[in-house]
């Protein structure tokens, strides 16, 4: 009623509802009763399950084919259509020898025969029981039996391949040298950023505010900019091949880093610093002795999320490193993508080693992580 | 008293202490305040080294290189502006340019949308939930080499499982990498993959909006769209507007997928295969300095692209202080 005094015009839904009973009304009424919010309210959890379910696949299903992939043997990898698990040839031994089977069919019977050979259009075959009589089969006539299996050689194997051939260059470097790397670069990022951050938090001393704009502003500079006169630079103090230009920037400060160490710094009551001032500690002391044993959950944000950006960089050991030998996981990774282009199951498999390490460390420290994505916001 | 005070005094003396000579910077600043200084200062010094040599520097060298032909061995040649306009006829600068827009744009758009109904679901109460959230998290987590060549796996005409899939309900998949038409989108597909982070940054939010405010509208009688057009949207926008500023200056670097992506799909190996549709920005800049040894022109490229990023985030941030409501 009072609707109608507002709106001088007339409301086609208005004029549907004062109608009598019409089908419209009727259907209207079923969806105010009771009965109706009780299934709502019945229905709604599986329903949200459901609809978490299916955004769970599209994250998930890529996981699993990258796992089912690594683990497929170099036959099953191209077989049509794909399978979702990982096949194999179901063998069996003769005479010490392990050989596939094979169902023969000869004359409309089917047999389990074991290849031992396979030429063009004809395989050799013999029976597994009786290992002495060969029986020769258009290979039209000869479907392999498939079994399910693991094939867990491929991570062996995807380790010990050699990017290079006769190298001597495998996965085990690269991890070594991304290791390296991401050790360095936390220590370094742990010292430089903690100091900075202190200055900027905790103590009063005059230009600190200009120079804290300057830090945020640098977040938003592109490494493109910087990026031609570093190599230049590295070059010429010949640093090209080594890994000092991915290590030594990261001694001298990252913005985003001292932003966060500053926010968490300026949590902790400035009383207990003051107090502490008054019996005559000096600031290093201060920072060393109540600052940091105070902030282990942002330092290990710090530590977490340096560790997953040296991890992951790319463009930097792209510039920096030519030689094989020095490459990190990612590089390496990219490099035995482009020379083994159809190796998929062992490139899954370098790829699932490569992933490992960060996946291990977020289920230890899950709530670093989560805590580190909201403070930081997104990678790269 | 004294204390109170200090703080003013050094912000005045700060502007003064940028100018002055250092004899009588000392006179007018009191003990304790160049005491402060000076372990400011010391405190900050590997960040204010490592600024000036790892940021100042390089940033005026790179300006200066902008206004030379220098291709690397040779000696610097003063041109003047010629690599910007240069730049302004260069069709594959458009060319990446588009890409990299379309990247922002179809990319960043979808990326909010879709990572904000993923919080919303996230943020149902019901049991199993935290098993949920480390599952959308998860892939955010895979190194950028990892996960771009799973996509190349999974996208694979033949052999991938979406095209199969896809053939499953009789839709004859795209060939994804090798068509210039689908490459982006399939770009697209990785980084919604990997969006978990976003997710997470929503969800916060989502957990913050104060359950009165929802009350409250519900008592008014709003429904469940109106509550969360009229009420969490609103409250959330900061969020949004984070995330797309952040958004905008990691697509504008966009590198590393695009680099490891047209390696699969090239017949020729070319970067931004197949035909120039995955030439971005920064890829289109790694082959002008680093393939071509352009470097002067690679220069003049990064600086265009510092000044896009910067009117893009100053325009956004102007715009968030006037229509986006900062709660606090």
């Amino acid at each position: 009623m009072d609707k109608k005094k507002l709106s001088p015009a007339i409301n086609p839904i208005d004029v549907l509802d004062n109608a009598s009973p019409t089908f419209y009304n009727r259907l209207k009424g079923v969806f105010k009763t009771r009965a109706w919010y009780k299934g709502l309210k019945f229905a709604r959890i599986p329903f949200q399950h459901l609809l978490l379910i299916i955004g769970s696949l599209f994250f998930l299903l890529p996981f699993l084919w990258m796992l089912s992939t690594a683990l497929k043997s170099d036959l099953d990898l191209f077989r049509q259509p794909p399978t979702w698990l990982p096949y194999d040839f179901k063998n069996v031994q003769v005479n010490g020898k392990p050989l596939p089977l094979y169902n023969v069919t000869v004359d409309n019977v089917t047999r389990q025969l074991a290849m031992v050979s396979m030429t063009k259009g004809e395989g050799v075959f013999v029976d597994p029981a009786n290992p002495g009589v060969q029986l020769k089969v258009r290979s039209k006539f000869a479907t392999p039996i498939l079994v399910v299996s693991l094939r867990w050689k491929n991570f062996a194997d995807a380790m010990s391949a050699a990017v290079n051939m006769g190298s001597g260059i495998t996965f085990l470097t690269f991890a070594k040298n991304s290791l390296v790397i991401s050790f360095f670069s936390i220590i370094g990022t742990l010292i430089s950023c903690t100091t900075a951050a202190y200055a900027f938090a905790r103590i009063r001393w005059p230009g600190r505010d200009i120079l804290f704009v300057v830090v945020l502003a640098t977040m938003m500079l592109p490494f493109q900019v910087t990026m031609i006169p570093l190599y230049i630079f590295f070059g010429k103090i010949g640093w090209i091949n080594t890994y000092y230009p991915l290590i030594v920037p990261q001694f001298f400060g990252n913005a985003f880093m001292i932003f966060l160490l500053r926010q968490f710094f300026r949590t902790i009551p400035e009383e207990m610093c003051d107090a502490a001032r008054v019996d005559g500690a000096s600031e290093w002391q201060i920072f060393t002795q109540i600052v940091l044993p105070l902030s282990k959950p942002v330092l290990a944000t710090v530590t977490v999320f340096t560790f997953l950006w040296t991890w992951n960089d790319f463009m930097g050991p792209l510039l920096y490193l030519n030689n094989p030998k020095l490459f990190t996981m990612a590089l390496g990774l990219q490099a035995f993508q482009g020379r083994h282009n159809v190796a998929w199951n062992l490139l899954m498999a370098a790829s699932v080693a490569f992933t490992l390490p960060i996946i291990i460390a977020f289920f230890f420290a899950q709530r670093t992580f989560i805590e580190g994505v909201k403070m930081t916001g997104l990678k790269e | 008293m004294k204390e109170k005070k200090s703080p003013k005094s050094s912000i005045s003396s700060t502007s003064d202490g940028v100018i002055l000579p250092q004899g009588r910077m000392s006179k007018k600043w009191s003990k304790r305040t160049r005491r402060n200084f000076l372990t400011g200062i010391g405190f900050s010094s590997l960040w204010i080294i490592g600024f000036l040599a790892f940021t100042l520097y390089p940033m005026a060298a790179s300006l200066y290189y902008s206004f030379t032909e220098y291709h690397f061995k040779t000696a610097k040649l003063w041109i003047g502006l010629a690599n910007y306009l240069k730049l302004f006829k260069d069709p594959l600068f458009y060319t990446a340019l588009g890409n990299t827009c379309y990247l922002v744009v179809v990319g960043i758009s979808l990326t909010i949308v879709i990572s904000l109904t993923c919080a919303i679901l996230l943020n149902f109460k019901v049991s199993g939930q935290s098993f949920y959230r480390v599952i959308y998290f998860l892939p955010s987590i895979v190194p950028t080499v990892a996960a771009t060549l799973l996509f190349i796996w999974v996208l694979n005409p033949n052999q991938g499982y979406l095209n199969t899939l896809l053939g499953k309900f009789g839709i004859y998949g795209p060939d994804w990498f090798k068509d210039p038409n689908w490459s982006k989108p399939g770009l697209i597909l990785l980084s919604l993959w990997g969006m978990g982070q976003t997710i997470m940054i929503y969800l916060s939010g989502l957990q913050d909006v104060p359950t009165s405010l929802l009350e409250a509208a519900e008592i008014d009688g709003a429904n469940w769209f109106q509550r969360l057009r009229y009420v969490t949207i609103p409250l959330i926008a900061p969020l949004t507007m984070f995330i797309l500023i952040m958004g905008i200056i990691g697509m504008f670097q966009y590198f590393a997928q695009a680099y490891v992506f047209a390696n699969a799909g090239a017949v020729s190996g070319a970067l931004g295969s197949p035909l120039h549709s995955t030439l971005f920005y920064s890829l289109y800049l790694y082959q002008v300095g680093f393939m071509q040894l352009d470097l002067g022109y690679a220069s003049a490229m990064a600086w265009v692209l510092f000044v896009i990023i910067m009117v893009c985030t100053l325009v956004l941030l102007r715009y968030s202080s006037r229509r986006v409501y900062y709660a606090g």
